[in-house]
């Protein structure tokens, strides 16, 4: 599995491998030999690289590969939305068709004299709420669930 | 280290006709492996991609580190059985580096009868997993199997070696602190289920992944309840309900990315403090082995023109070079790491017995890998050799392999015939790898001789009945003998059974060597300890 | 080489200390001059410069506050308490902000404060773009046929039309080229003139028009001029800025590639008399469009512009010395004669803007700046190593400006410094801009306004794909996981590459 680098919306998957005292680097389907004296500046900010080379700058995002094919599949669990403990409900903030935003709390419930919000896992919008103020459930038991998002 | 001197005259017609000879079974070699890896019927194939899964092959290049090589193993297993239909058995297993560390893999390939495991495919998965074991090697699997074929359980379930060693290795492999990891990416049902349960860790793909020891038809049949694949295995059930399943993951790239993950978080191994010094390939081209081989496996050679291009620079520290001259034992370097190697030059006597178990206890003494290439008809036979002792030499070679603790590969590159076999690390003596080459033959005697002797008894019983039997039909009885024989002994029959850990070609086998020294150093050695040598 | 700079006898300023009203780079260019001159310098500053370079050299510096960053460079009031507060007896306004805003000269002045730039008067009579007009035109200097709505509001529309197509319609209280709209369609007018109106009342609080016969590719050409209080004019040749996008300049140089030498003689003349006749004090640009032989007064800017260093670097003259000098009542240390332009100069404005994305601005970080200060090249900068890049300003973030004996070494040093300056963590235009002066027309010096419309590709052209590659490649390897998986590859594997049996 490559590594994946986007630069705006084209994206390139690379792999690196030692070469003497350099590296040889695989982008697509070609390969580069970048030692010491490659003479670009680099700039690293978080998964964000800036790359200078002779009057010409690059800005890529390095994607880690797991939150990269996380994104990419069908989010199909995110479309319901279960209660991590049993509890009883105590706000409704929503219904359905409501369109809603990744964060959102939905509901509030109570369990063990704590409050927990549940929130929206991914923006979306909101197929059916299962349950009712003052309804009580169990743990895992459907609360919400969110219209299936296109891929 | 001296250069071997190569006395080869690769301009001869004998060397060109071997050469040409050689490179047929090569390329045929590639065809059938290449059809076994992925000609399949259409129907397979369209099943797989409505299923939204995978192709084995794709899942595991995916699985594998870029500019990495791979090590199939047992690519042909059961090329001769169930008429053929069952390629590789069902299962594709190798070596190769994932996140920078060495593993062995085990997929099941859904392609092949829905990923059934047949009897061959459980031997390959306990083959995989007894590698993984005596290795150290930390395994990675690819579940994805209808599970067992029933028709033919009787022999797939309960002797010692079948189904149930794969999950008593898995036990092993945990006991030994060797991780696991396994990627639900179809069913696992019944026995199945162990395999990703008894993993340390394992991935299971939400919507195609399920683990349960009976599928919804057995619970409904069993006890009447209703109830879906999902809500009774699936990815949610095992994350969130029930912690069988470690990671969902929404595709199959995603699972392959959080395996990929997980194995970067295995411990690095100690490797083993081998002496390993800077590669450096042979002097002589590899590719002059097709020449150096005969075409007539009654056709000697000297074994010397093969380990010259096998090992670094063709450089050969030679033990005991005029004693015993029909074993030929020495130092090399392969892939940089130091072997000590052992090569038929022709038949076994007394003294090359001597030397061979000598130099193995060197071997032993000094930590230094063994690999044996063996191109053997047998010890030799005759009343002078007897009375001095070849019996006993020969047991003194089998005590010696046996009680070795360094590692052994195996190459069978020509014959491999009776006792020789045995004295030379055949697979009943545990060597790590043992591969195959295309004109290879095995068996208990050479096949001509065995018809002959099997045509004789016959012959002797009808005369005894009174019947003399004429030329033509002394044949009609030997020829098909001879057939059967040549089927049984050929490398592809061999490699069908699994008595080998595949078949290569011969210029592959130097980087087929480098890697599975580099996985055999994996496991400690320990100090030699031999039984009594008969003295 | 640059013209040698003057040796003045050294002039008794009568404050020792200066407020710099402004941020960026030419807060930090005009502080330079005012500590080369022995005198402390001071700025005010928003939260967000906080980490600009002329507030960490600043020895004195005051927060100021407002409802935007913008805002608080706008509040005269609480920019002269700050004045007062370190001490100051003169504010420099540098450009744009309260630079020309006449209400703020004079409470600066009624606060017994010098204001180093012109008189109130002159800064009322030029602002007003339709008084500065009629008063040029007064004096007998040449303007572009116009009309005015004020004149007459009932037909200014018709009068408009007879003007002839294309014209520019431009708001009276409007500059720095915002708020024109060209109408090239006798039929767009009506709706361009509603429009303009609605623009200039929003940006500028005046929604009066004036319209002008619009020239076709014109060449923007001005003149810098400089007076003191005792009368004294004089014009320090010409700077061409035709290269603009959006009548947003991008870059200038001197001398023009366009004028002959009398047509140089005659334009510089003409500003310097403009100027003289407005009794002009302090540092000034008049403004020219030239096409097809002739010129015509475009406005007057009252302050140092953006682009004063071109002309700096061919005469030798520090400008905001000679600001402060006149600021202090000092007479002008030199006679038109005394003034003359060696070599060429060009300057590269570098902006935070992706030229791509039809230069829409860019934000980031300067992550990494790197001046490789060659010969003949000079770096005026308003952002630091580490600074953020916002939208709360104006997106230029420095002056790139490069002097040779002629234009060509000019232009050789531009490309050489272009490549070798480095700006890492925002988009910039500075690779648009070398293959701006890369482009064989700018060679040539067959530069108008319409330029850079008339060629996208330069804007357009992505970084080509065997380059964008290996930048690719190097870059990669600066990401740890690409790296350590590298490192991290065991032997002898990686050096049997991807092999199969």
């Amino acid at each position: 599995m490559r590594a994946i680098f986007s630069i705006d919306e084209a994206e390139y998957p690379v792999f690196a491998t030692r070469e003497g005292h350099a590296y040889r680097v695989h982008v697509d389907d070609r390969s580069y030999r970048v030692g010491n004296d490659h003479g670009a500046l680099v700039a690293v900010d978080g998964d964000t690289i800036h790359v200078w080379l002779d009057g010409e700058t690059l800005t890529l995002r390095y994607h880690d590969p797991v939150a990269y094919h996380a994104s990419h599949a069908d989010g199909a669990a995110e479309d319901t939305i279960t209660a991590p403990m049993p509890g009883t409900v105590i706000a409704v903030n929503t219904k359905a068709g409501q369109a809603i935003a990744r964060g959102d709390t939905l509901l509030v419930i109570e369990s063990m004299k704590l409050e927990t919000a549940i929130k929206a896992p991914r923006d979306g919008v909101v197929e059916a709420v299962h349950v009712a103020v003052g309804e009580s459930f169990d743990r895992s038991a459907p609360l919400a669930t969110l219209v299936k998002a296109e891929a | 280290m001296r250069r071997i001197d190569s006395r080869l005259d690769t301009r001869s017609d004998e060397f060109r006709q071997n050469a040409a000879h050689n490179r047929a079974l090569a390329a045929t070699l590639k065809q059938r492996q290449a059809a076994a890896r992925r000609d399949r019927p259409a129907r397979d194939i369209e099943r797989l991609r409505r299923q939204n899964k995978m192709f084995v092959r794709d899942r595991i290049e995916l699985l594998l580190d870029p500019g990495t090589p791979f090590l199939e193993l047992s690519t042909l297993a059961a090329n001769q059985s169930y008429e053929g239909e069952v390629p590789g058995a069902g299962i594709v297993s190798g070596i190769g580096i994932v996140s920078g560390r060495e593993v062995i893999i085990h997929a099941d390939d859904a392609s092949v009868k829905g990923g059934a495991w047949y009897p061959h495919s459980v031997k390959k998965i306990v083959r995989t997993l007894d590698i993984a074991i005596e290795n150290r090697l930390p395994v990675v699997h690819l579940c994805d199997s209808a599970g067992g074929f029933l028709p033919l359980q009787a022999d797939l379930f309960a002797d010692r070696y079948l189904a149930g060693r794969i999950f008593r290795n898995q036990a092993i492999l945990s006991k030994l602190g060797v991780p696991q990891v396994a990627l639900v990416l179809g069913h696992c049902t019944a026995g199945g289920a162990y395999v990703p349960a008894l993993c340390e860790y394992n991935v299971i793909v939400r919507g195609t992944g399920a683990i349960f020891l009976g599928g919804p038809p057995l619970v409904k049949a069993a006890t009447g309840e209703i109830v879906s694949v999902e809500e009774l295995g699936g990815a949610d059930t095992h994350t969130r309900i029930s912690g069988t399943a470690d990671y969902p993951a929404s595709s199959e790239e995603h699972a392959i990315a959080i395996a990929r993950e997980i194995v970067g978080q295995f411990r690095l191994p100690q490797k083993l403090e081998v002496e390993r010094i800077t590669p450096e390939p042979p002097h002589y081209d590899p590719d002059e082995l097709y020449g150096v081989l005969p075409r007539d496996i009654k056709v000697q050679f000297d074994a010397r023109e093969v380990i010259a291009r096998l090992v670094d620079g063709s450089r050969l520290h030679e033990y005991q070079p005029a004693y015993g001259t029909t074993l030929i034992c020495g130092f090399a370097h392969i892939w940089g790491f130091k072997v000590g190697i052992l090569a038929n030059n022709g038949v076994l006597f007394n003294d090359s017995s001597l030397k061979g178990a000598h130099f193995m206890q060197l071997c032993n003494q000094s930590k230094v890998p063994m690999l044996f290439l063996q191109n053997i008809t047998g010890y030799m036979v005759g009343r002078d050799y007897e009375h001095r002792g070849i019996t006993k030499d020969g047991a003194k070679m089998i005590m010696a392999v046996s009680g070795s603790e360094v590692p052994k590969i195996t190459v069978i590159m020509n014959g491999s015939f009776g006792a020789g076999n045995y004295g030379m690390s055949g697979r009943a003596f545990d060597p790590r790898f043992l591969f195959m080459w295309p004109q290879s033959q095995i068996s208990v005697m050479g096949a001509e001789q065995a018809a002959n002797v099997l045509a004789d008894i016959k012959v002797r019983q009808l005369s005894r009945e009174g019947r003399t039997l004429a030329a033509e039909e002394i044949n009609a009885i030997r020829e098909p003998i001879l057939e059967e024989y040549r089927r049984q002994q050929s490398a592809y029959y061999s490699t069908s059974e699994m008595w080998d850990d595949g078949i290569l070609d011969p210029t592959d086998t130097r980087n087929a060597l480098g890697i599975a020294i580099s996985a055999a150093l994996n496991a400690p050695i320990n100090r030699p300890h031999y039984g009594v040598f008969r003295m | 080489m640059t013209a040698p700079q003057r040796e003045i006898t050294p002039t008794r300023f009568p404050f020792d200390t200066v407020l710099i009203a402004n941020r960026g780079e030419i807060a930090l260019r005009i502080l330079k001059t005012v500590e080369a001159l022995g005198l402390t310098g001071a700025v005010v500053y928003h939260e967000v410069d906080a980490d600009a370079p002329a507030v960490r050299a600043a020895k004195q510096k005051v927060e100021i506050t407002g409802a935007t960053p913008v805002a608080a460079y706008l509040d005269g009031a609480q920019i002269i308490a700050a004045a007062r507060q370190v001490g100051a007896g003169a504010i420099h306004p540098g450009y744009g902000f309260l630079s020309e805003n006449a209400g703020f000269a004079r409470a600066v002045a009624a606060a017994g404060l010098r204001f180093v730039g012109p008189t109130p008067e002159a800064i009322e009579l030029m602002g007003d773009k339709v008084r500065a007009r009629a008063f040029v035109q007064q004096h007998g200097f040449p303007v572009a046929p116009s009309v005015i709505e004020d004149d007459d509001p009932a037909t200014f529309a018709e009068r408009a039309r007879a003007v002839g197509f294309p014209l520019l319609i431009k708001p009276s209280a409007g500059g720095g080229g915002k708020g024109m709209r060209i109408v090239r369609e006798p039929a767009a007018l009506a709706e361009e003139i509603v429009r303009a109106r609605s623009e200039g009342q929003r940006y500028f609080g005046d929604g009066r028009l004036y319209v002008e016969r619009y020239v076709e590719n014109p060449r923007h050409i001005e003149v810098q001029v400089l007076g003191d209080a005792h009368g004294n004019v004089v014009h320090l040749f010409e700077r061409e800025c035709s290269v603009q996008r959006r009548f947003q300049k991008i870059i200038e140089e001197t001398p023009s590639p366009a004028l002959s030498a009398q047509e140089r003689t005659r334009i510089c003349k003409t500003a310097a008399g403009i100027a003289r006749a407005a009794g002009y004090r302090n540092a000034g640009t008049v403004e020219f469009i030239y096409g097809a032989g002739a010129f015509y007064f475009l406005e007057m800017n009252t302050r140092l512009q953006v682009e004063h260093p071109v002309t700096e670097m061919v005469t030798g003259i520090d400008l905001v010395r000679e600001q402060l000098r006149v600021a202090a009542g000092e007479p002008l240390g030199f006679a038109q004669g005394d003034i003359a332009s060696q070599g060429h100069a060009i300057e590269c404005r570098i902006y935070a803007e992706s030229p791509a994305r039809g230069f829409t601005p860019t934000t980031g970080r300067a992550l990494m700046i790197r001046d490789a200060a060659l010969p003949g090249t000079r770096l005026d900068i308003g952002i630091s190593e580490g600074q953020a890049i916002t939208t709360a300003f104006d997106p230029m973030l420095a002056k790139l400006i490069v002097h040779g004996k002629d234009r060509e070494e000019a232009r050789q040093r531009a490309l050489a410094a272009l490549r070798a300056f480095v700006l890492l963590g925002c988009e910039t235009n500075i690779a648009f801009l070398r293959r701006l002066i890369a482009h064989a027309a700018f060679r040539d010096g067959d530069v108008h306004t319409g330029f850079i419309d008339a060629h996208p590709e330069i804007a357009s052209e992505p970084v080509p794909e065997a380059t964008r590659h290996r930048l690719l490649a190097i870059a990669a390897l600066a990401a740890r996981p690409v790296r350590d998986a590298a490192d991290a590859m065991p032997q002898p594997h990686g050096a049997m590459g991807g092999w199969r049996n």
